[in-house]
C-alpha cells in the first residue's frame, strides 16, 4: 500500500525533493551564484509541478484533429499555456538577479554573502 | 425633550480660532498684525459663542451637524446649558488672556511668539470644540487636538527641563487618552449610539463589571486632565511654561477641560442613577477628597509660588469631580458653578504671579516680601482671590462650595464637610501668608530698586478678573446667567429631581 | 475607449515604459513630460473606473471577448476599484516629486530614465493585479511588481544592490510558494478565474489540497507584505532604496499583497462563512498583531530616520491583515481606508526624508534639530504625517484607528483593541521623538539658551527700534518660505500633507460613498 502510493506519485515525491533542494539552498547557500542555481531548480520543479497536473498517461497533443472530439483524450494544455508565461517571469527573475550579482562583484569583489556583509561594514 | 434648533453658530465657534491660528503663522514677522488676529478671533469666538446665550436660556438646545464620520456617527455640536457655560467661560477668559499675554510676552521679551500665539489659538478652539461637542466621539477628537496643541506652550522654554516636561505631559495625557478612546469604542458597541444625554444613557446596556470597566477607561483622560491624585504628575512639572500657559492651563482650557469632560462623562453618559446603581461613585468621591486634602498639605510646602498655585489647582478641580460624584442636585449645582468660580479666580492669580514676575524675575516666596507695598493693586487682587478659593463669603468661590457642602449633607455624606472644611483652612493658610508677607515684610535689598505697578497690557486684565470675582460672589448672574445656565444643566441632569 | 478602460489602466503605463527609453534618446524632456502624462492619465483613468463602479456596480471585462473561465477576465469592484485610485494617485505623486529630486540629491545619481522605466512597470503590475480576474494573472502582475522593485531598490546604491539582491531571494521564494498554492488550487478545481473559484472551492475545504495550496499562498504573500516573521527583506531594502522608489514601493506597493490575500481569504475562501478560512483569518490576525507591535518597538530602537520608517511600515502595513481578521465588512472598508491614509503618510514621510537628505544631508534623527528653520513647511507636514501615524485626529490615521478599534469592540476583538492602542503609544514615542528634534529644538551649534528662530531675533530687534515694528525686517537672514525646495517637490508635499487632513475630516464621506460597495461572501454588506 505504502509502496504503491510512493510509486504512483513517484513524479511528484521527485519534484517535491527538488522543491526542498531549492529552496534550502536559497535560504543556505552563502555563495550568491549557488543562491541562483537553487533558485532555478525551485522554479523549474514548480514548473514541471503543473505540467504534471495537465498530464495523462494516454494524453494526445491537444491540437484539434478529425474525429478526436472526446475532451479527454487530450493532454489538458492549460497548464502549458501558463508554463510558458512562468517561464518567462523566471527568465526575468533570473536576468535580473545575475545583472546585481555583477553589480555586487564589480563593487565588493566577491560573491560570498558573508564576505559582502563583512565588507560592507568597513 | 428641549427644543432643538439647528444652526451652524457653533462651528464657526471653533473654526474662528482655527483660521486664526492659520493666519498667525503666515504673519509672523508682522507682530501687530499677528497680534490683531489674535485679539479679532478672541473677540469674534465671544461674539458667535455669547450670541447663543439667549437660546440656551430659554431652554432651547442648538445642533449642527457639519461633518458625517461613518459608521452612523457623525461631528455633532450640540450646545446646552453645561457645555455652552463652559464655552463662554473659555472663550470670554481666552480674550482677557490673549491682552494679557501679548503684555507679558512683550515685557519679557520671550521667544517663539508666534508659535505661542498660535498654539493658543488651537488650543482655545480646542477647548470651545469640547464644551460644544454633542457626541463623545467629537468630544475626543477636539480632546486629542487639545493635548497636541497644549504640547507646544509647555515646551515653550525649549530647554532641557521643559523639554521633559513635555515628554511627561504627552505620556500622561496620550496613554489616558488612549484608554479613553478604548472606552469610546466599548461604549459605541454596548450602546450603539454615543450621543451626550441629560441624565446618561448607558444603563441597561450591559452586565454591571463591563460598564464599571467602560467607566473607569472612559474617565482616565478627563481625570488625567483634571490632575486627579495619583495622575497628577504632569502639572506641576508642566509649570514650567511661561505664566499665561499657566493661567491657559490651569483657569481656562485643559485642565477644565478634563473636569469638563468628568461632567459630561458623569452626568450625560452614565447619569447620577447608574453611577450610583454601579458603586462607582463613592470610590471617585473618597479618591476626589484625599486628593483636596493631600494637595492642600503639599502647596503649604512649596516654596515657589506657582508650584504652589499648581497644587492649589489640583486640589481645588477635585471639587468639581467631588461635587459630581456625591450625586445629589445641589452637589452637581456647585461642581458645575465651580468650573466657572474656580476659573476667575485660579485666572487671577496666576495672572498677579505673572505680573509679580515681570517685574521681579523670581517667584520664590520669599523674595516677595514687601513687593505688596510696591505693587498695592496687584496684592490687593491677589489676596481678594485667595479668600475666594478658601471660601469666603462675596466672592464667587463661596456659592459653589456652599452648593457642594449641601448637597453632600443632602445626601447624607457628612465626612465631605469635614473635608471640605479642612481644605477651606489649608487653603488659608497657604495662600494668605504670601499677601501677608509681601505687604508688611521687609523688602530684599536686591529688589529694593523695583518701582511701580507692572505695565497696563498685564495689570488690567488681572484687576477685571478680580473685580469679576468679587462682583459675580453677590450677583452670581451678573455678566453671563453662569449660575442659571449650571442650574439649568443640573435640571437637565437630575431630570427635575432638583 | 470607456468600454476598454479596465484594460486601458494597465496598458498605459505598460505602454509608456516601453516607449520612454525611445524617447529619451530624442529628448530627455519630452521623455519626462510623456511619463507624467502617462501618471497622470493613469490616474484620471483609475478615477473614472472607479466612478462607474459605484455607479453601475461590479465591472467584468474579458479580454478579447472570450468569456470566463476561458479566456481572461479584468474585474474591478468596490474593493479593487478604490484601491487602484490610491495606487495610481501616489505613482503621479511620486513621477512629479523624483524629477527635481534626482536633479537635487548629491548622492543618487544613477541613469533617471531606467528609475522611470522601473516605476512605470512596477506602477502597471500593482494596477494589473487590481484589475485581474484569475488568480494567475494576479501572479504574473505581482511578478511585475516585485522584479521591477527588485531593481528599483537596487538603484539605490552598492549597498542597495545587495539589499535589493536579498529582496530578490526571498521575494521570488514567496512568489514560488503563491505559484505552487495556486497549482494546488487548480489540481483541485481545475480552474483559476476568481469568480469560477469562488464557487467551487468553498465545499472542498477539507481537500488537504486545498488546505495546503492556501496555506502556500498565504506564507508566499506574507513575506511579499513583509508579515513578521517573514519580513526580514524590508528593512534593508527600504532604507537602502532610492527615496522617490521606496515612497511607492513601502506604500501602494506593498499593499498590493494584502490585497492578494484578501482576494483569496474573502473572494475566493468566503472569509468567516468557511470553516478553513475563518482559522486562517484568526492566525492571520494573531500574525498581524505580532507586527504591528513588533515594528513599532523596533522603530523605536532606531537612530536613523529611515530605518525608522521601514520599521513604522511593518507595523502600518500590519492595520491591513488586522482589521481583515476583525471580517465585517466594515473593518474591510476600514483596512481600505487604512491602505489610503497610510499610503499618503507614508508616501508623505518619505518624500520628506528625501527633501532632509537634499537640504540637511542627513537622515539622523538626532541631527535633524533646527529643520523647523531651514525647511518650516516640510516641518508642518512632519508635523501632520506624525499625527496621521500615531493616530491623532484630525489626521486620517485617527479614523482608521476609530474604525478598526469600534468593529474590534463589536465583534469582541478585544485583543485587537489593546494592540491598536499600543501601537499608537509606541508612535507617539518615535515620532515626538522626531518632533522635538525638527520642530522645536535649534540647530546644533547654537547654545540653547539662545536657541531661537531667526524671526523673532528680529522681533527683537523691532523691541530695540521702534520704527521697524511691523514691518518686514530688512536684510532677514531665515529662509523664507521661497527657497526651500524645488516646488516640484514641495508641491506632493504639501498636496499630501493637505490631503491627509481632508481625508481624515472627510473619512466619514469616504467610507459613506466609495467604500460602501464592498460586498462580502455570506451576505456581509455595508452595515451589515
Amino acid at each position: 500500500m505504502t509502496q504503491d502510493l510512493f510509486f504512483s506519485h513517484l513524479i511528484y515525491w521527485v519534484l517535491g525533493i527538488m522543491f526542498v533542494v531549492g529552496f534550502f539552498g536559497m535560504m543556505l547557500h552563502k555563495n550568491l551564484i549557488k543562491k541562483l542555481m537553487s533558485m532555478s531548480i525551485l522554479q523549474t520543479a514548480v514548473i514541471l509541478f503543473f505540467l504534471m497536473l495537465g498530464y495523462h498517461p494516454e494524453g494526445i497533443t491537444p491540437i484539434l484533429q478529425a474525429g478526436q472530439t472526446d475532451p479527454t483524450t487530450y493532454v489538458n494544455p492549460l497548464p502549458q499555456a501558463l508554463m510558458l508565461t512562468a517561464i518567462v517571469v523566471n527568465l526575468s527573475t533570473t536576468g535580473v538577479a545575475l545583472t546585481l550579482m555583477i553589480l555586487l562583484r564589480r563593487k565588493w569583489g566577491t560573491l560570498d554573502e558573508n564576505e559582502i556583509i563583512r565588507r560592507m561594514g568597513k | 425633550m428641549a427644543e432643538i434648533v439647528y444652526d451652524c453658530r457653533p462651528l464657526w465657534a471653533v473654526l474662528i480660532s482655527l483660521i486664526a491660528a492659520g493666519l498667525i503663522l503666515l504673519s509672523g514677522r508682522h507682530r501687530n498684525l499677528r497680534e490683531f488676529w489674535t485679539i479679532a478671533a478672541a473677540a469674534g469666538k465671544i461674539a458667535i459663542v455669547w450670541s447663543m446665550l439667549p437660546i440656551v436660556l430659554a431652554g432651547k438646545t442648538v445642533v449642527c451637524t457639519p461633518v458625517f464620520l461613518g459608521h452612523g456617527l457623525s461631528l455633532t455640536f450640540r450646545v446646552d446649558a453645561a457645555g455652552l457655560l463652559f464655552a463662554m467661560l473659555a472663550s470670554g477668559l481666552w480674550l482677557i488672556t490673549s491682552f494679557y499675554s501679548i503684555g507679558y510676552m512683550r515685557t519679557l521679551k520671550e521667544e517663539h511668539q508666534t508659535g505661542y500665539f498660535a498654539a493658543f489659538a488651537v488650543c482655545l478652539s480646542s477647548a470651545v470644540g469640547i464644551a460644544l461637542s454633542g457626541n463623545l466621539l467629537t468630544f475626543f477628537i477636539f480632546f486629542e487636538m487639545l493635548t497636541l496643541s497644549t504640547w507646544p506652550l509647555v515646551i515653550h522654554e525649549r530647554n532641557q527641563e521643559a523639554m521633559k516636561a513635555g515628554r511627561q505631559y504627552l505620556v500622561y495625557t496620550l496613554v489616558s487618552g488612549q484608554l479613553t478612546l478604548a472606552g469610546i469604542a466599548l461604549t459605541y458597541a454596548v450602546a450603539g449610539s454615543l450621543d451626550f444625554v441629560p441624565g446618561g444613557f448607558l444603563a441597561g446596556s450591559a452586565p454591571k463589571p463591563m460598564l464599571v470597566l467602560i467607566f473607569v477607561l472612559l474617565l482616565a483622560g478627563p481625570l488625567v486632565k483634571a490632575g486627579l491624585m495619583p495622575m497628577h504628575g504632569w502639572l506641576p512639572r508642566a509649570m514650567i511654561a511661561p505664566t499665561p500657559v499657566s493661567a491657559l492651563l490651569h483657569a481656562v482650557a485643559v485642565v477644565k477641560a478634563g473636569c469638563f469632560g468628568v461632567i459630561r462623562i458623569t452626568g450625560f453618559v452614565f447619569g447620577p442613577e447608574l453611577m450610583g446603581e454601579l458603586g462607582v461613585a463613592t470610590p471617585l468621591a473618597v479618591l476626589a477628597a484625599i486628593t483636596i486634602i493631600l494637595a492642600s498639605v503639599i502647596a503649604l510646602t512649596q516654596p515657589n509660588l506657582k508650584q504652589r498655585l499648581a497644587y492649589s489647582t489640583i486640589g481645588q478641580l477635585s471639587y468639581i469631580i467631588l461635587g459630581m460624584s456625591l450625586l445629589s442636585p445641589l452637589a452637581i449645582l456647585g461642581a458645575i458653578f465651580h468650573l466657572f468660580a474656580h476659573a476667575v479666580m485660579k485666572i487671577t492669580l496666576f495672572f498677579t504671579a505673572g505680573a509679580i514676575y515681570t517685574k521681579t524675575h523670581t517667584l520664590e516666596i520669599d523674595d516677595l516680601s514687601g513687593m505688596g507695598r510696591v505693587m498695592p493693586l496687584t496684592f490687593a487682587a491677589f489676596t481678594l482671590c485667595s479668600l475666594g478659593i478658601a471660601g469666603m463669603p462675596f466672592v464667587v468661590g463661596f456659592l459653589s462650595k456652599w452648593d457642594i457642602l449641601l448637597g453632600a449633607i443632602d445626601g447624607g455624606n457628612f465626612w465631605v464637610v469635614v473635608v471640605l472644611a479642612v481644605s477651606a483652612l489649608l487653603s488659608v493658610s497657604y495662600l494668605i501668608p504670601i499677601p501677608l508677607k509681601a505687604f508688611r515684610g521687609a523688602t530684599k535689598p536686591e529688589l529694593a530698586n523695583i518701582q511701580g505697578e507692572p505695565r497696563a497690557l498685564t495689570l488690567v486684565p488681572l484687576l477685571i478678573t478680580a473685580v469679576l470675582a468679587l462682583v459675580c460672589g453677590i450677583f452670581p448672574d451678573f455678566p453671563g446667567h453662569f449660575y442659571q445656565l449650571a442650574e439649568i444643566a443640573v435640571r437637565n441632569i437630575t431630570a427635575g429631581c432638583y | 475607449m470607456m468600454e476598454h478602460l479596465p484594460v486601458l489602466l494597465v496598458i498605459v503605463p505598460l505602454a509608456t515604459a516601453l516607449i520612454s527609453p525611445f524617447l529619451s534618446l530624442l529628448s530627455r524632456r519630452l521623455s519626462l513630460t510623456v511619463i507624467q502624462c502617462a501618471f497622470l492619465l493613469n490616474f484620471i483613468q483609475s478615477l473614472l473606473a472607479l466612478q462607474r463602479v459605484l455607479s453601475q456596480g461590479d465591472w467584468h471585462y474579458w479580454l478579447g471577448g472570450w468569456n470566463p473561465p476561458y479566456g481572461i477576465e479584468f474585474v474591478l469592484d468596490g474593493v479593487s476599484a478604490p484601491f487602484a485610485v490610491v495606487a495610481t494617485g501616489i505613482a503621479f505623486l511620486v513621477s512629479l516629486y523624483a524629477q527635481p529630486f534626482f536633479r537635487k540629491d548629491p548622492t543618487e545619481r544613477e541613469p533617471r530614465s531606467l528609475f522611470y522605466v522601473l516605476f512605470l512597470l512596477m506602477a502597471t503590475g500593482v494596477t494589473g493585479v487590481c484589475v485581474a480576474g484569475d488568480v494567475f494573472t494576479m501572479y504574473v502582475f505581482l511578478e511585475i511588481t516585485s522584479l521591477s522593485a527588485y531593481g528599483l531598490v537596487a538603484l539605490g546604491g552598492n549597498r542597495a544592490v545587495f539589499a535589493g539582491f536579498r529582496y530578490l531571494i526571498l521575494g521570488t521564494v514567496g512568489a514560488t510558494f503563491y505559484l505552487v498554492g495556486v497549482g494546488f488550487l487548480f489540481a483541485a478545481t481545475g480552474s483559476l478565474n476568481i469568480a469560477d473559484l469562488a464557487a467551487l472551492i468553498p465545499n472542498l475545504t477539507n481537500s488537504p489540497v486545498v488546505i495546503f495550496g492556501l496555506v502556500l499562498i498565504l506564507v508566499g504573500m506574507g513575506v511579499k507584505s513583509a508579515l513578521v516573521p517573514l519580513h526580514f527583506w524590508l528593512p534593508d531594502a527600504h532604507t537602502q532604496g532610492p527615496t522617490p522608489a521606496i515612497a511607492y514601493l513601502a506604500t501602494a506597493m506593498l499593499k498590493v499583497f494584502s490585497y492578494a490575500m484578501f482576494r483569496f481569504l474573502f473572494t475566493i475562501f468566503g472569509g468567516y462563512t468557511n470553516e478553513l478560512a475563518s482559522r486562517a483569518l484568526e492566525i492571520l490576525g494573531w500574525l498581524a498583531a505580532v507586527s504591528v507591535i513588533y515594528g513599532s518597538v523596533m522603530a523605536i530602537a532606531q537612530t536613523d530616520f529611515r530605518r525608522m520608517l521601514a520599521y513604522s511600515t511593518i507595523a502600518q502595513v500590519a492595520y491591513i491583515p488586522l482589521a481583515m481578521a476583525i471580517g465585517t465588512p466594515f473593518a474591510i472598508a476600514a483596512a481600505l481606508l487604512q491602505v489610503l491614509s497610510h499610503s499618503m503618510t507614508k508616501c508623505l514621510l518619505f518624500m520628506l526624508k528625501g527633501a532632509m537628505h537634499v537640504k540637511m544631508h542627513t537622515t539622523m534623527i538626532g541631527k535633524l534639530r533646527g529643520m523647523g528653520r531651514i525647511m518650516p513647511i516640510c516641518t508642518a507636514a512632519l508635523f501632520i504625517a506624525a499625527m496621521s501615524m500615531i493616530g491623532l485626529p484630525p489626521a486620517s490615521g485617527f479614523f482608521v484607528k476609530w474604525q478598526i478599534v469600534t468593529e474590534a469592540a463589536g465583534t469582541g476583538k478585544y485583543v485587537f483593541i489593546v494592540v491598536m492602542i499600543l501601537s499608537g503609544l509606541l508612535n507617539a514615542v518615535y515620532f515626538f521623538r522626531v518632533l522635538e528634534n525638527a520642530m522645536f529644538l535649534p540647530p546644533e551649534g547654537e547654545a540653547e539658551s539662545h536657541g531661537s528662530s531667526c524671526r523673532d531675533d528680529a522681533e527683537e530687534a523691532a523691541q530695540v527700534s521702534p520704527h521697524v515694528e511691523s514691518s518686514v525686517v530688512p536684510g532677514d537672514p531665515a529662509p523664507g518660505f521661497r527657497g526651500e525646495l524645488p516646488i516640484l517637490m514641495l508641491a506632493p508635499i504639501i498636496i499630501l500633507a493637505v490631503l491627509i487632513i481632508v481625508a481624515g475630516v472627510g473619512s466619514g464621506w469616504i467610507l459613506d460613498n466609495v467604500l460602501n460597495h464592498i460586498s462580502l461572501p455570506g451576505g456581509g454588506a455595508y452595515y451589515g
